[in-house]
């Protein structure tokens, strides 16, 4: 069941979507858009740029308790690292409208173990970032 | 942004996999994002021409980390298996996309991850295969003792013994005893004539001529078990009794086939001797495609070109002569001599299809490709000719009987002796002088000789060797350079010519659109680059050295004795009439909407000043010619005179003239008829470069209905009962101002030409030109004649005149003061600009209907921006369009096909309208626009190409 105001994921439908065990931090950086052209420049600088594809790119860090850095560990294994993409899911409230399919970064590689209060309690915490890039959308063809 | 696709179909036996860079939706198949990289495609003709066209091998990388790849040809070969690749972009429609390169898998290699596939061009696959002989022992069980193998003939062209020494030209293979007749075999195709047999007995030293009753010519329809699926009409020459062993038999033969219908061309009918090498070639290749049991794709339109060519004997030489195959060869072997001989190139283009081409000759209508625009920065690198030759020794003539050439002549290229050979030079170093004071020069020669076996006649082998030698000449430059692929692609094909301005050229101050002939094009398909390899098509002319008298020599640095090269280059248009029109049968006539200042004082050129008259006129009178006059409106002396001749439907004619400083008139005699003569457009166009001032024109009349009378059809007429006050002007465009475009203004001048069929009085007709924006009036010329009458009035007004704002547009409004109704006639209204210390301008181009604009603006390296401007009017609201077309011809603007173009949409009411056009015009050189669409009383089809230009 979607929650509203987090984030979630899924693998094919969108109806087995699981939503992450808190928001990102503050100051997380929630999209970058990366842009791959290429570009010819003339001999008197007319530039000509040809559009090879767009992703967005997702930097989400997470102060974690053990059991949530769990469950994006547990994320990590079923879509073995880039090795499986997925879909995003940017906001709970509209599954379908705010998915993009996804790969998240190679490796699981969160901060060592951390004592304070990150949330008001003394307990241990870790510290992860979460990576995920879009994969390239779709271009069409006529016959 | 669209984006561009390189997508690739791989027949593989179980399933065609369609692979892309990224993943690509097709209605009925999927493109996987699996290709790592494309590589690149060679393409190649080598030069001289002669040999045969290279398309190098395809070298895909397709991503199989998922093991899809290895899964599928574990246990299937791919080798064979057919690869096509398209470039297109997304949203078009890939049927409709062509080929740019297919081929078979012909080696695969799997690396980490991926797999590689290398895909051979295929097109010339056939090219080793032998011309199939036919005379053997399959076909021929009862083939004469001695002889198990034999080339059967295809015999083309004259081939008779000199009268000095009959001893026939085409010696025969013996096929031996057939049905009590003793046979020789003639050739595949029947030919025209046998004229004369000759035998050599044993024993003798000489060919006697054999009588014709001892010999008949039998024809004999056979399948050949080489290929099965063709029937040939074979001749054998009969002997009607066996002859004595060794015998040996000539002829003197014409030889004649039908030709096949080959694309548009009809088929050669039986009986025709076939003298155009072009229809040798085809009749071959026809034969080599029987054989390989598929079409060849080939270009019909260009072989038909050159066959043309050859057929007419493009003027520069004379009866095309050919022989035969006449010996076992391969097909490469046979193209190889044939392209040699007529210096003519067989490409494979971009669609895959076998083009075929001559050396080129000048074209007008080149795409265009400019440093500024196209030439990737750093890409282009130019070596001068090497090898050279400057002496070729030509062999024509060869006679198979005696495997020899009957002429060997060399060809000398005598400048570029005298210009290798270097200076002599005297014990103390000083030049030696000849008696004519030039340096005493010994030419040096590098020698090549050329075999033209399928030439016979003198004046084509020199042309030929003519043609060889400017491939090879000092001047003989070589370019490469790389261009964006999507934006030229479809431009460039091996073996045309193509026209480049790069600063950095072999030529004073650069190259200007200089012709070059593609020789190797070069497809990046991952960088997005195509890589051109060219050839000067004229070689540059490499002067012998001279003596340098130092002592005399400009100091450097005298910088007064430079030419001024910082000048404009401009094409200015006048439009002398705005409307077509028409004689009189009643009387020689004057048009006053002709009526323009002219003074040749207000252009300049520091490298070019030509004054030019260009007229699109029709006169049906059948056997008088009439001249369209330009005269002084004061004393009508003629300042040119267009004749036109006699029935002439319509014709287009540019003319250099001398101008004057005085008021211009166009004048017609009086006619037989009325409206025999017809003038459709007069022009004056002035060609100055390296201008330093100028004056443009900006002819704001729409235009109108052919017209026999100013007086009587004046446009904007209009009548009115008492002074109404302004009115918007229906007949004028639209004038925007652009900002930041002129400099440096001297003024701006409003040139009316407009009159009343009423006596006016006291009262005027006024034509102002007023802000749209604010309406407030600009300026504003009174015309006070009456009476039919009309006038020239001018009036000046500067660049930063009140309300004439930079960015704002300028509508027309008249007024007719007169106190009773009267009869108003505007005949021509042009604004203009004239220009000193020229550093930037903007050139108005009026576009009139299908009346053709003259410009290439990739030309142009001093165009900044390129607009379309129109004043749109849409009667009844709907959708309705103005386009501009890219035209091709004729040159008047009769209706021609359209093959690119913008459009805008009027949505009501009568408004200007502008589309930046600077990236979407062509190079092409020739535009028009057309108004039309589902709206009703939709448009007015004029406006402006405007070329902003600066230095």
């Amino acid at each position: 069941m979607a929650v509203a105001g987090l984030r979630g994921w899924y693998l094919s439908d969108p109806d087995d979507v699981v939503p992450f065990p808190k928001a990102e931090s503050y100051g997380s950086l929630p999209i970058k858009n990366l842009e791959e052209d290429l570009e010819l420049k003339s001999e008197k600088g007319k530039t000509w740029t040809y559009k090879q594809s767009r992703h967005r790119q997702w930097e989400l860090d997470f102060i974690l308790t053990k059991d949530q850095l769990q469950f994006f560990r547990d994320l990590h294994d079923a879509v073995e690292g880039r090795g499986t993409p997925f879909y995003f899911v940017e906001d709970l409230d509209d599954v379908e409208g705010t998915s993009y399919y996804v790969k998240k970064e190679k490796d699981f590689n969160p901060s060592d173990e951390k004592y304070g209060a990150p949330e008001g309690v003394d307990t241990e915490y870790y510290e992860y970032t979460l990576f995920l890039t879009q994969e390239p959308t779709e271009d069409e063809i006529g016959v | 942004m669209a984006k561009w696709l390189t997508v690739a179909r791989v027949y593989i036996d179980s399933e065609t996999q369609n692979i892309s860079g990224g993943n690509v939706a097709h209605p009925e198949w999927f493109y996987e994002g699996r290709v790592e990289s494309w590589g690149y495609i060679d393409r190649s003709i080598p030069t001289p021409p002669g040999g045969l066209p290279q398309v190098s091998d395809a070298r895909i990388r397709v991503i199989d980390t998922d093991r899809k790849w290895r899964d599928l040809l574990a246990y299937q070969t791919p080798r064979r298996r057919r690869v096509e690749l398209k470039f297109l972009l997304a949203g078009d429609s890939e049927s409709y996309t062509p080929t740019i390169f297919k081929g078979e898998i012909v080696d695969a290699e799997f690396g980490p991850g991926y797999v590689d596939l290398t895909v051979q061009d295929t097109t010339f696959s056939w090219l080793d295969e032998e011309i199939p002989g036919f005379i053997n022992r399959t076909n021929y069980p009862d083939l004469a003792e001695g002889l198990d193998e034999a080339f059967f003939y295809r015999i083309y062209g004259i081939n008779v013994s000199q009268d000095e020494n009959p001893q026939g030209v085409v010696e025969l293979p013996h096929i031996g005893m057939v049905d009590g007749l003793d046979r020789w075999a003639v050739s595949v195709y029947p030919v025209l004539q046998v004229h004369r047999v000759y035998a050599l007995f044993p024993g003798d030293a000489v060919f006697s001529l054999v009588a014709a009753p001892d010999w008949v010519l039998t024809t004999e329809d056979r399948v050949f078990v080489e290929m099965p699926n063709t029937t040939f009409t074979v001749q054998y020459v009969d002997f009607l009794v066996e002859q004595p062993a060794g015998t040996r038999v000539r002829i003197d033969v014409t030889g004649a086939e039908r030709r096949p219908a080959f694309g548009s061309l009809p088929e050669l009918p039986i009986g025709t001797t076939m003298r155009n090498p072009v229809d040798v070639l085809i009749r071959q290749m026809l034969e080599f495609q029987d054989k390989l049991g598929r079409d060849i794709d080939f270009n019909f339109e260009e072989w038909a070109e050159v066959r043309e060519l050859f057929e007419t004997g493009s003027s520069d030489f004379g009866p095309i002569y050919c022989d035969g195959v006449l010996e076992a060869m391969t097909i490469r072997e046979f193209l190889a001599r044939w392209l040699v001989s007529f210096q003519t190139d067989m490409p494979q283009e971009r669609d895959g299809r076998i083009g075929l081409k001559y050396a080129p000759e000048t074209r007008p209508d080149r795409p265009h490709f400019t440093d500024r625009r196209y030439i990737v920065r750093e890409s282009f690198h130019e070596t001068i000719a090497r090898p050279t030759v400057n002496r070729v020794k030509v062999h024509s003539d060869y006679n198979f009987a005696t495997k020899e050439f009957a002429r060997i002549i060399p060809v000398d290229n005598d400048g570029d002796q005298l210009a290798l050979a270097p200076l002599q030079l005297d014990s103390s170093g000083e030049t030696i002088l000849d008696s004519n004071g030039d340096p005493a020069k010994i030419p040096l020669i590098e020698e090549d000789s050329l075999k033209f076996y399928w030439v016979r006649d003198e004046a084509t082998m020199l042309t030929m060797a003519a043609r060889f030698l400017s491939w090879v000449a000092l001047g003989s430059y070589r370019q490469k350079f790389l261009l964006p692929f999507p934006e030229v692609f479809d431009q460039i094909e091996l073996g045309d010519v193509i026209g480049i301005t790069h600063t950095e050229g072999l030529e004073e101050g650069g190259y200007q659109n200089r012709e070059v002939v593609v020789r190797r094009l070069t497809s990046r398909l991952d960088s997005y680059e195509l890589e051109v390899y060219s050839i000067l098509r004229v070689p540059q002319e490499i002067l012998t050295p001279v003596t340098i008298d130092v002592a005399g020599a400009a100091a450097a640095g005298d910088a007064e004795l430079e030419m001024n090269m910082s000048g404009m280059n401009l094409d200015v248009v006048w439009e002398m009439v705005s409307r077509p029109q028409q004689s009189s049968g009643g009387g020689a006539k004057q048009y006053n909407s002709s009526l323009i200042q002219f003074d040749p004082a207000w252009f300049d050129g520091s490298e070019l000043l030509e004054f030019w008259v260009e007229v699109v006129a029709v006169n049906s009178h059948a056997t008088l010619p009439y001249s369209v006059y330009i005269r002084n409106q004061s004393g009508l002396g003629i300042v040119h005179e267009f004749v036109i001749p006699a029935n002439t439907t319509k014709v287009f004619m540019s003319e250099t003239f001398t101008p004057i400083q005085a008021t211009y008139i166009m004048t017609f005699p009086q006619t037989a008829v009325g409206h025999q003569l017809q003038a459709w457009s007069l022009r004056i166009r002035v060609k100055q470069r390296g201008a330093t001032k100028t004056r443009v024109q900006i002819p704001i009349m729409m235009g109108g209905a052919i017209n026999e009378s100013d007086l009587v059809y004046g446009n904007g007429r209009f009548v009115i009962a008492g002074d109404t006050g302004y009115l918007e002007e229906s007949s004028c465009l639209i004038f925007l101002k652009d900002a930041d475009t002129w400099a440096t203004v001297n003024n701006w001048t409003l040139e009316t030409v407009a009159g009343n069929t009423n006596i006016l009085g006291s009262a005027s007709f006024r034509f102002a030109i007023r802000n749209e924006n604010t309406g407030q009036y600009v300026v504003e010329n009174l015309h006070t004649v009456g009476g039919s009458a009309t006038e020239l009035v001018s009036g000046d007004f500067a660049h930063n005149a009140a309300n004439f704002d930079d960015g704002d547009t300028f509508v027309a409004f008249t007024r007719e003061t007169a106190s009773h109704a009267s009869n108003s006639l505007l005949l021509k209204a042009n604004l203009y600009v004239t220009l000193t210390n020229l550093s930037k301008l903007a050139l108005y181009y009026r576009m009139l209907g299908r009346q053709l604009l003259d410009y290439t603006p990739a030309d142009d390296d001093q165009v900044t921006a390129v607009y379309f401007d129109t004043t749109a009017t849409e009667n009844t609201p709907g959708t309705a369009v103005i386009r501009v077309f890219q035209g091709t011809s004729p040159e008047y603007g009769d209706p021609v096909s359209a093959i690119a173009g913008v459009s805008i949409n009027p949505s009501g009411g009568k408004a200007h309208y502008r589309l930046d056009v600077t990236d979407l015009l062509p190079s092409g050189e020739r535009f028009y626009i057309e108004g039309g669409g589902p709206g009703t009383g939709v448009v007015t089809a004029a406006g402006f190409l405007i070329f902003k230009k600066s230095l």
